[in-house]
């Protein structure tokens, strides 16, 4: 996790997600994406993060999940 | 840059939420503001570089329309530039290349930014899809000020800054708006106040982050014959530097975010074209739509020692009074930020103090300033240096 920030207002298309946690993830791989966290925690810089893919009817989509917030969840 | 270049005459309605009001009749209250300022006619005027207005105002293909309403007939250019958060200062840039390249001896850089027609929510609809790549991004929300939030998170992270430091930056640019007849908010802040607003990108809450605003504003330009025969005070555009850093928002291979790279490299040029260093500067007016962003320029255009901007902010180093005041305006924050035209507005800002007419907000024996633009988290960048003229 490279740095993150909670959205409190945000485009009128996603309204009704908010609050939500857009981030910046360097990935072991050296590329570098911007996506949303999925936890609902505050994340720290440094944290390990997992990508997880998310197919919807139309598209998929990568958001990334706190490391120990999936451990938990299994 | 030689000293070829004046600055004859600014014009500046001031910056708020205007309705009932047409836009090309409230850019032409600031025309004839800066023909006023600089004793110029009309059928004087060799060319005209507009910034492109927003979608939302009705007027399209903007620049003919008004060369029509204005019936100014030009050898030179009339045209629209476009360069998101930058329009403004390229309208600048381009009026000084034709003057430059001997297509006329006086030319305008003018807009008009609407901004407050539609809900925020409504535009960043739109501005989404700007800030980012509209495939790989947009789909998770990013919004313009997101990408600053994040450049916050990251320099508290790295420096140790704190939120009351950067929050400091807001205190100080709305006292430096209420000396400002033409700022948007002149009411005086607390820090509390500016801590304890509601959140709208984590770590920053509404008053650290740029209000909504409409604004209209014109800027003359000539050469250096024409400024002396007028016979008025000017300004001299004494260097200038763009620098693109080939990434846009964030690079997809891991650099730093905060070092605003492109920044560093146009201020470098510009200090070069002019013949000076940073420490010469004595007042600059940044582009900076959060207090994070004026900490991260301040130190990328070499005014504020690296990794404390903020530091500096606190300890009033950047005030008016301190050892480099920033944004005398109020900035983006205080001042508005109609974001086509935020360029010229910091123009019209140094100008004033470069005259020395600033009144309560001048910043005593001023003889160099610097402006600053820029799109993306300042993925580009566009510094000019000012100095006296006649």
């Amino acid at each position: 996790m490279y740095s993150y920030s909670k959205v409190w207002a945000g485009p009128k298309v996603f309204g009704e997600e908010l609050p939500y946690t857009v981030c910046v993830v360097d990935l072991d791989e050296g590329l570098r994406l911007g996506s949303r966290l999925l936890d609902a925690v505050e994340p720290e810089v440094g944290a390990r993060v997992t990508l997880v893919c998310v197919h919807y009817t139309d598209a998929t989509l990568f958001f990334f999940e706190l490391d120990g917030a999936r451990k938990n969840k299994a | 840059m030689h000293e070829r270049i004046a600055v004859i005459g600014i014009g500046a309605v001031p910056i708020g939420k205007y309705k009932d009001v047409l836009d090309h009749e409230l850019l032409l209250e600031a025309l004839a503001l800066a023909f006023e300022d600089a004793g110029v006619q009309k059928e004087d005027i060799g060319g005209l570089v507009f910034s492109h207005p927003r979608t939302y105002t009705k007027q399209r293909y903007f620049a003919t329309f008004m060369a029509g309403h204005l019936r100014v007939q030009s050898a030179a250019t009339v045209m629209e530039v476009v360069g998101d958060g930058m329009t403004g200062g390229f309208a600048f840039d381009k009026a000084v290349d034709e003057i430059l390249l001997g297509k006329c001896n006086v030319c305008v850089a003018l807009g008009v930014s609407m901004e407050t027609q539609v809900p925020s929510a409504e535009h960043m609809d739109l501005t989404m899809r700007a800030v980012g790549d509209v495939d790989f991004q947009a789909p998770f929300g990013f919004t313009p000020i997101s990408w600053y939030a994040m450049d916050a998170v990251r320099y508290m992270h790295e420096h140790g800054a704190t939120r009351t430091q950067l929050a400091s930056v807001a205190v100080k640019n709305r006292r430096h708006a209420s000396l400002n007849p033409i700022a948007q908010y002149k009411d005086e802040l607390t820090l509390e106040e500016v801590l304890n607003a509601r959140p709208i990108v984590e770590p920053l809450g509404l008053l650290e982050v740029p209000p909504r605003s409409d604004g209209a504003v014109a800027v003359i330009l000539s050469d250096l014959e024409t400024a002396e025969k007028l016979g008025k005070p000017y300004v001299v555009v004494r260097g200038r530097g763009f620098f693109h850093e080939g990434a846009h928002q964030i690079s997809d291979k891991p650099s730093s975010m905060i070092r605003l790279e492109a920044a560093r490299q146009a201020s470098r040029l510009a200090y070069e074209d002019a013949a000076i260093s940073a420490e010469d500067i004595d007042v600059a007016e940044l582009y900076a739509p959060c207090t994070i962003v004026e900490v991260l320029v301040s130190e990328a255009l070499g005014l504020c020692p690296e990794g404390q901007g903020a530091m500096w902010a606190e300890r009033g180093e950047t005030a008016l009074g301190g050892s480099i005041p920033l944004c005398t305006s109020g900035g983006l924050l205080s001042r508005g930020h109609p974001p086509l035209v935020t360029p010229l507005y910091n123009v019209v800002e140094v100008v004033q103090q470069l005259r020395g007419e600033a009144a309560g907000r001048q910043v005593r024996d001023a003889e160099f300033a610097l402006t600053s633009a820029e799109l993306g988290n300042y993925n580009a960048a566009l510094v000019h240096v000012f100095g006296k003229g006649g």
